[in-house]
């Protein structure tokens, strides 16, 4: 039984309501963050939904204001590194490209940028990773990524720069070798 | 790069407006006069725009069963009851102790005790909330 189809049973109450727009709101960039961290779709996918399942289990005991939002994405950076540590340092970072439909060659051309970039990130060391993620890929500003992260503001700021232009210098490579 | 050239930390936070405003103004300056700091700034801004164009891709279906959510009253009702069997016997620990003959400073020794069995329900409910917590 879904969600959707518990709160039509009416077996759920006000809270899940709220928590239903939860979902709706941050499946997709929950789900993002993951992919890109991850590299990989049916991680990204399975762990998205464990993200939720405990989001949903917490969420009576959770305060619900405006850093809602933070503490979801916490949860999520956490259901990460749980992930890796199961998975252990042997876990091979290759980019999985998402199943599509047909592309046309402009498409084609985007999608080769993409798997580019994206494979590119998954070269980054993780805690790099997680900071170009957050601000270039989802727009978090700083502070919200301390938040997230659990890092200092200096810390953001450098791994930022670090990131960047460790991904500079691969793309630089990448397109040498062509 | 020169020596008084920002550092390229401060560059990647002028780039995301990440800086105080006289700090801002001051890297701003600086790049007016400075090709080197200005091809850096350019080679960070292309990397952040190549992140940002990666596509926001479909999420999957949230499933959450009945069976998957969290048993809120379960776990209150589980959490009274272990408070309410902790305070009944310490309750009749008091009360037992109570009726047996005491030494000298019957009262003083009584409101010993009585504090004693107060701390220890105390700690015991704090307890509770932190296994329900986790």
């Amino acid at each position: 039984m879904s969600l959707i189809s518990l709160i039509a049973s009416q077996k759920i109450g006000d809270d899940e309501v709220a928590f239903q727009e939860l979902v709706a709101t941050y499946r997709r960039p929950i789900y993002n963050l993951l992919l890109r961290l991850s590299g990989s779709v049916q991680d990204a996918e399975d762990l998205t939904q464990e993200v939720f399942l405990k989001a949903f289990a917490a969420y009576g005991r959770f305060r619900k204001d405006s850093s809602c939002y933070t503490w979801l994405y916490r949860i999520a950076v956490n259901s990460f590194r749980d992930h890796l540590r199961r998975k252990g340092d042997g876990h091979l970072l290759l980019y999985e490209e998402p199943q599509g439909g047909d592309c046309v060659e402009g498409q084609l051309e985007q999608k080769d940028l993409e798997l580019t970039v994206a494979s590119a990130l998954l070269a980054l060391p993780i805690p790099q990773r997680l900071v170009v993620v957050l601000h270039d890929l989802l727009g978090f500003s700083y502070k919200e990524i301390t938040q997230i992260a659990g890092v200092s503001l200096g810390t953001v700021k450098s791994r930022l720069f670090y990131g960047r232009e460790a991904l500079r210098k691969i793309l630089s490579s990448r397109s040498a070798e062509r | 790069m020169f020596r008084n050239c920002p550092d390229p930390i401060q560059l990647s936070a002028y780039l995301d407006g990440e800086l105080s405003e006289r700090r801002w103004l001051k890297i701003g300056l600086h790049l007016q006069k400075c090709s080197a700091c200005r091809d850096k700034l350019a080679e960070l801004e292309q990397v952040k725009k190549l992140v940002a164009q990666l596509p926001h891709r479909p999420a999957p279906e949230i499933r959450i069963t009945a069976q998957q959510s969290p048993p809120k009253a379960a776990g209150k009702r589980w959490l009274w009851a272990s408070c309410l069997t902790a305070a009944a016997v310490l309750l009749l620990v008091f009360f037992v102790h109570l009726r047996q003959p005491q030494a000298d400073d019957v009262a003083g020794e009584y409101l010993r005790i009585h504090r004693q069995y107060e701390q220890q329900l105390a700690e015991s409910i704090e307890l509770l909330e932190e296994v329900e917590a986790q």
